[in-house]
């Protein structure tokens, strides 16, 4: 059993869910790879952010300490407060021992107390978001990166603006963007904009206020619904933020939500008025939702900067003036146009053309797992995969097994010394075999179930072989509907290292051809192959032609 | 501040006492290398045999030209095996038809019957005769006897006269062979039955030495055709074996990325490849281990040992009663730091070689020329630079193997730009 992996990411810098979101849409990743690598994962946040129920949401566990501002509410001591907090992250860490230490954010931690507890994990990374470059080019920011073995800059090289020492250049990736859900993970629009129930024909508007928790969010969120719904055609949801406590209104045409994962139902949206945080930027332009823009004030993040970037792309518009907006209205005007929606849209895609939190996972994983593997896992694990298992509503590890079972046929030369190549090949072709698997009539839910361990039998012959073979073994089993006793079947077939895919599944279906029309047929199948003390091929070759 | 002898003597009885226990640390790592060792090299024994008997599973020309083609080896084809074997055939095949016509062979019963065979009776009979006149050649044995008879004692020939020591020395001889032979009256008597004896003895024993040697010829044949038949039977696995370590050796030379190629053709073998080399690379490990990291903390351990128990020994010298030592030398050389870098160095080495020995996810190894075995067996937790391959492996490949341990300098800057910064206002950073 390979050994358990431990990756901690430390999620604490506040009350806010930026830091949380992007962690998480990195470690999604992280456990996808790890999974295909065979490598048990186990993820833990830290988190002092108020909304961690979306980590819940998602499948992650999480430890929680309280943020700064549920601290003041609650009236304890902030230097009490600061002591234990710094004394629970150094023990946290020392008990978890993680093999990475995934930090965002901050490098020395909320405290100032991870210079004393980076050596307790393999591999520290730090996901460097830019930050305002009074706080990048503080001397202790800086003097703490050389302290991690990666450094991951979440944004483009030429767009990063990030400063940083010289001597930190080697462990610098500039990964991309990273966000929650790729493009083929997200909702159609038709199921997406049923859930908020946004009316046929009528524009769907979302107001968003990030994460919530900024002293403007409630005026600003009164300032853009009430210009909304001025317009007939318009259909609002607010979004108002796990971490928003101002007041709700209600009205016509006027939703609130509180999805924990909104990226995925983006395509319900025509356009949105939304604070410019990294995640909400990213995730609307990524799902090509034009926005305009309200940029909040923070202590690290620049949104005017991320605001200005969108809206100098053309895919949106920036109004600033927190709390007052005064040329909000006119913004909201240039999207109410279908034409610039549309103009707009291409150019929000364009901007943020592809997600890359799967990116910076491999740059974490590779430095506690055989580069190999992981360009293995980069190769194999692609958006048709996670469509196509998805579509098929199977677990992608059951993909991985099937792809796992199909590498050793991918038999080229060249293929076989790049992994990268074969774990592609062999993808493709599990992708191909599930998706003919549920064409021919194999439910879904068992399509992977049979084809797992039916590509262990097949040993021999070339890829085409092998998946030709499947696939008639599978129709030969189709007329049953016995997918229990199919299973079976497949199951007592013992590994046919002698015998050529296309053999065996010639033989199967001349075995099978005797109990067809029969009411339990296939389970008879079953019987009489057990009872010529099946598992042995040759007793199958007997059974069907007599040559033992 | 100086320290006294009295100082010394204590912090030195402790640090033998811990240098000690080193010792027999890393004697108890030796033993477990050497048992782990044996272990891991029958398992790659066994992994060999596996691999080379999938790859030639038959002695064949079709499967020798499969396998060879599999492995690029054309050496299977040209040495020609079942050439040899068929002239290894023909040669047994003709000498036991010869031994089968030899009369030797064809009338052994007659011959060598352990009860009427012509020979063994033959011999039976010579040895029933010649046994007597054995037994009084044998009673006669005498370190003097040679002597006697060349003097002619006991005869009228006998003239060596009494003043001369060795008339005594005569005297005592044929007085002690006499008593061999009670009821004779003199030595003469017995001499008498010597020289008999000696004589039928000369006639008789050419003669058994040839029927001997006729009989052992015989049985020899026997012999040699029983393994001519033998080696017949065993013609084709043993020239099936000596196909297999001739591909055994082959693939032991392959780069391992070249086995890829090998694989190519086989994908069925993967594992049984990636398990050989496995095994072969922890056995590797293993001696690397011992070689470069048990013995020369032995030899370090030992030396200290040494000199600390001479110094003790010099310092119990009443003359050496006053001694005293600078507190900064005694302090470095007691210092209980080194104790605890000891200690961690034994412990790193443990590990090291536990890792090593227990490693059994060969399906997760690569062919690929960017891999390397040794952060894939420690799972990355073991810093194996100090094998001369990884470290030529981790300078070529920056950024693989162990967990990089925190630089000293960078931990000291940031410890002290951390304290001269502040963290901020009231304490923490808060980016909500």
């Amino acid at each position: 059993v390979a050994k358990t992996l431990r990756i901690v990411a430390y999620a604490v810098n506040g009350a806010g869910a930026g830091h949380l979101q992007r962690l998480t849409a990195i470690c999604r990743w992280v456990r996808r790879y790890a999974a295909f690598c065979g490598a048990p994962c186990e993820v833990f946040f830290l988190t002092s952010s108020e909304a961690d129920g979306f980590l819940f949401h998602e499948g992650f566990a999480s430890f929680k300490l309280p943020s700064k501002t549920s601290v003041t509410a609650a009236g304890i001591d902030k230097l009490a407060y600061l002591a234990l907090a710094k004394q629970w992250v150094w023990h946290s860490l020392g008990l978890l021992r993680p093999d990475v230490l995934l930090v965002d954010t901050f490098p020395n931690g909320s405290f100032g107390e991870l210079v004393s507890a980076l050596d307790l994990a393999r591999a520290r990374v730090f996901v460097y978001r830019p930050v305002k470059d009074e706080v990048a080019r503080r001397a202790d920011f800086q003097a703490m990166l050389p302290l991690y073995d990666r450094i991951l800059v979440p944004e483009y090289e030429e767009t990063a603006g990030v400063v940083l020492p010289a001597k930190v250049a080697p462990a610098v990736r500039f990964t991309g963007p990273a966000m929650v859900r790729e493009r083929s993970e997200l909702r159609p629009r038709g199921e997406a904009r049923a859930r908020f129930g946004i009316p046929e024909g009528r524009l769907g508007v979302l107001v968003s206020a990030g994460g919530g928790g900024d002293p403007t969010a409630e005026a600003d969120l009164r300032i853009a619904t009430g210009l909304l719904l001025a317009h007939e055609e318009v259909h609002v949801v607010v979004a108002a933020g796990p971490l928003y406590r101002g007041g709700r209104w209600g009205g016509e045409r006027l939703a609130w939500v509180s999805e924990p994962a909104l990226a995925e139902w983006l395509p319900a949206f025509d356009f949105a008025v939304a604070a410019a945080g990294y995640n909400t930027v990213l995730e609307l332009m990524h799902a090509g939702v034009p926005a305009v823009f309200l940029p909040q004030e923070k202590v690290a993040d620049e949104q005017d900067r991320r605001a200005a970037a969108a809206a100098n792309a053309g895919a949106a518009e920036m109004v600033e003036g927190a709390g007052e907006r005064v040329s909000l209205g006119a913004a909201i005007a240039r999207f109410l146009d279908a034409g610039e929606r549309e103009r707009a849209s291409e150019k929000a895609r364009a901007l943020v053309p592809k997600n890359h939190a799967r990116d910076a996972a491999a740059e974490i994983l590779e430095l506690v797992l055989a580069p190999h593997e992981v360009a293995a896992a980069e190769a194999a694990v692609s958006d048709d995969l996670l469509e196509v298992a998805r579509s098929l509503g199977v677990p992608l590890e059951g993909f991985f097994e099937l792809v796992h079972a199909l590498v050793p046929a991918v038999t080229a030369k060249a293929a076989s010394r790049s992994e990268r190549k074969r774990g592609r090949e062999a993808s493709d072709a599990a992708i191909g075999l599930a998706r003919r698997a549920v064409e021919i009539g194999v439910p879904p839910i068992h399509a992977l179930r049979l084809l797992v361990p039916l590509q262990r039998k097949l040993l021999r012959g070339s890829l085409a072989e092998r998946l030709e073979s499947a696939e008639r073994i599978l129709s030969a089993l189709v007329p049953f509907s016995e997918w229990g006793a199919a299973l079976h079947l497949v199951k007592s077939l013992s590994p046919a290292r002698e015998a050529a895919g296309l053999e065996v599944a010639a033989e199967v279906e001349t075995f099978l051809v005797r109990f067809a029309g029969e009411r339990g047929g296939l389970a008879r199948a079953v019987a009489a192959l057990a009872a010529a003390e099946t598992g042995d091929p040759r007793s199958l070759r007997a059974l069907v032609g007599g040559r033992g | 501040v100086t320290y006294g002898v009295g100082d010394f003597r204590a912090r030195a009885a402790v640090r033998l006492t811990e240098l000690r226990q080193a010792r027999s640390h890393l004697a108890e790592l030796r033993r477990l290398h050497n048992s782990r060792r044996e272990d891991l090299v029958r398992r790659r024994s066994a992994a060999t045999s596996e691999l080379t008997t999938a790859l030639l599973p038959a002695f064949t020309a079709e499967a020798l030209a499969a396998a060879a083609r599999i492995t690029g080896f054309p050496g299977l084809v040209q040495r020609d095996f079942p050439g040899q074997a068929g002239a290894e055939r023909q040669r047994l095949t003709a000498r036991i038809a010869e031994i089968e016509a030899d009369p030797r062979y064809r009338d052994r019963r007659l011959l060598r019957d352990p009860a009427v065979g012509t020979l063994t009776r033959a011999i039976a009979e010579l040895q029933e005769f010649r046994e007597p006149f054995a037994v009084v050649a044998e009673r006669c044995r005498h370190p003097r006897l040679g002597r006697l008879l060349e003097s002619g004692y006991g005869t009228s020939r006998y003239a060596v006269p009494f003043w001369r020591m060795s008339y005594y020395g005569d005297w005592k001889a044929g007085d002690e062979i006499l008593e061999r032979f009670p009821g004779r009256k003199d030595f003469a008597a017995v001499l008498a039955e010597y020289l008999e004896a000696v004589r039928t003895l000369e006639t008789y024993d050419p003669k058994l030495h040839s029927l001997k040697a006729e009989f052992t010829a015989g049985v020899q044949i026997e012999e040699e055709l029983g393994a001519s038949r033998q080696g017949l039977e065993s013609l084709v696995p043993r020239h099936l074996g000596l196909a297999r370590i001739a591909l055994e050796e082959h693939l032991e030379a392959l780069p391992q990325e070249s086995l890829a190629d090998v694989l190519a053709n086989v994908p069925a073998l993967e594992i049984l490849v990636k398990k050989w080399l496995g095994l072969d690379h922890q056995v590797r490990y293993l001696d690397s281990i011992r070689d470069l990291q048990v013995e020369p903390a032995c030899l370090d351990v030992d030396t200290e040992i040494r000199k600390l128990e001479k110094d003790s020994l010099k310092y119990q010298r009443p003359k050496n009663a006053g001694a005293t030592f600078p507190a900064e030398t005694f302090e470095k050389r007691f210092d209980p730091s080194r104790t605890e870098k000891l200690r961690k160095r034994v412990s790193r080495i443990g590990e090291a070689q536990e890792r090593v020995y227990v490693f059994d996810r060969y399906d997760r190894g690569s062919f690929a020329t960017e891999f390397l075995w040794w952060d894939l067996v420690t799972d990355g937790r073991v810093d194996g630079d100090f094998i001369p391959e990884v470290r030529s492996h981790h300078a070529a490949h920056p950024g693989s193997g162990v967990g990089r341990t925190l630089d000293d300098g960078d931990l000291a800057a940031a410890g002290a730009a951390v304290s001269s910064s502040g963290t901020s206002r009231d304490g923490f950073l808060d980016a909500s």
